[in-house]
């Protein structure tokens, strides 16, 4: 099972990764697995690959229907609206305004948004979800719901490259804009925006490089 | 709306929309209360624990970071830390990792169509789990899914604290091996 057997350190805490992994060593052995661990590779890869395999233990979870009333407890407790009446209430529309600020605020580019809420609601939106193709074998998706405003999100999966790109729109009307920027980390990234346009306007969307070229596109609405 | 990925139901949940936090909701709610069943084996501590995993899924979904893993192991992992908490709460709660084993039907075949389907699953595993000596079994899933030490193990079990360890540890590394071949195929 050893992958690295010749260093005797790696030797020395090989017995204890799988509980590092599963997070039940006591302090004491914890902080001297530990030690070894964050400086040693090989020791770090084995403890990631034996956590993957604890939380695969627990998709094996049984599948059990609830009891009757289960949703419509949760959903009064989530102070999400009953299925069927949608509609988002101003707390909501505030949370949205919050939630999306404080995304844009963790990515570093929460600046000059004009995203509002106050008596903003959202009518039963029916989201347009397309896959971004690419000649670059880049796979991802783009999920515009229409609303006040309207959202985009985008997934960028297996694009081989670590930095900044831009997403820019087109819309019906053949106008183009940049919408933001977000960070690939080894060829992943995702990212949610509130959308300059109506979201029955957008027609494309491409992932661009900071050199301008077209990584990969959806189309939305034809 | 139900042919969205979990990531993208995660960033509409993140910016509360409540379309994608019922459709996350009914996609996850069997799973999660089943998770809580088999730990709790009771219906209404059950149904308290996963109400609560799926409200935290909704309150916190924007720190859900799809790098670190998927959405199916998130949430789970969320329930399986509130079925703990609830279960230091209620001492009287019988532990009995059977329940997890029998409820979750490791011992039966599952066709691969069936394994295909169940979301997010790890094709191979229920089987390597199923073919571990059942002490073996009983001992992984006393810690990962009960998140036991190997001294509460030892002590559970009635066994030596190095053959706790030495259990815990063979039936992790041979999910582990089972993986890594079911991975470097696909
Ligand atoms: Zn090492």
């Amino acid at each position: 099972m050893s992958m690295h057997p010749k260093d005797p350190r790696c030797e020395a805490v090989q017995d204890e990764l799988a509980e590092l992994a599963l997070g039940t060593l006591s302090g004491l052995e914890r902080s001297s697995v530990l030690t070894h661990v964050e400086g040693c590779t090989n020791c770090r890869i084995e403890v990631g690959r034996l956590s993957a395999v604890a939380d695969a233990v627990l998709t094996l979870a049984p599948e059990i229907e609830p009891e009757a009333g289960f949703e419509v407890r949760l959903f009064e407790r989530m102070g999400v609206a009953r299925p069927r009446r949608w509609g988002l209430p101003r707390r909501q529309a505030q949370r949205v305004a919050l939630a999306g600020t404080a995304l844009l605020g963790a990515l570093g580019l929460g600046l000059g948004l004009g995203l509002t809420s106050g008596g903003t609601t959202f009518s039963a939106p029916t989201p347009v979800v397309a896959n971004l193709t690419s000649a670059h074998g880049i796979r991802g998706e783009v999920y515009v719901v229409p609303g006040k405003p309207g959202w985009i999100f985008m997934s960028v999966d297996h694009a081989g490259t670590t930095g900044l790109v831009t997403c820019r729109l087109a819309t019906l009307h053949g106008g183009t804009m940049t919408v933001g920027s977000f960070w690939l980390a080894s060829g992943t990234g995702s990212w949610v925006y509130a959308l300059p346009v109506p979201a029955d306007q957008v027609r494309t969307a491409w992932v661009v490089t900071g050199n301008g070229a077209v990584l990969a596109s959806a189309e939305l609405n034809r | 709306m139900s042919e969205l990925s979990d990531e993208a139901l995660l960033a509409g949940m993140a910016v509360g929309d409540e379309t994608a936090a019922v459709t996350f909701v009914r996609r996850y709610q069997r799973r999660v209360y089943g998770l809580a069943v088999s730990m709790l084996g009771d219906a209404h501590a059950a149904e308290d624990v996963a109400q609560e995993a799926l409200v935290r899924a909704w309150r916190h979904a924007q720190v859900f970071d799809s790098r670190r893993g998927s959405a199916a192991t998130w949430v789970l992992a969320i329930t399986r830390n509130l079925a703990i908490d609830a279960m230091r709460v209620r001492r009287s709660t019988p532990m009995d990792p059977a329940r997890f084993l029998t409820l979750g039907s490791v011992s039966q075949d599952e066709s691969p169509e069936e394994a295909a389907e169940a979301l997010d699953r790890h094709p191979g595993i229920r089987a390597a789990l199923a073919g571990l000596p059942p002490e073996q079994r009983r001992a992984l899933v006393l810690a990962v899914v009960y998140g036991l030490t190997a001294a509460d193990v030892s002590e559970r079990e009635s066994i030596p604290l190095g053959t706790a360890k030495t259990r815990i540890r063979a039936a992790l590394q041979k999910l582990r091996t089972t993986m890594d071949v079911t991975v470097s195929r696909s």
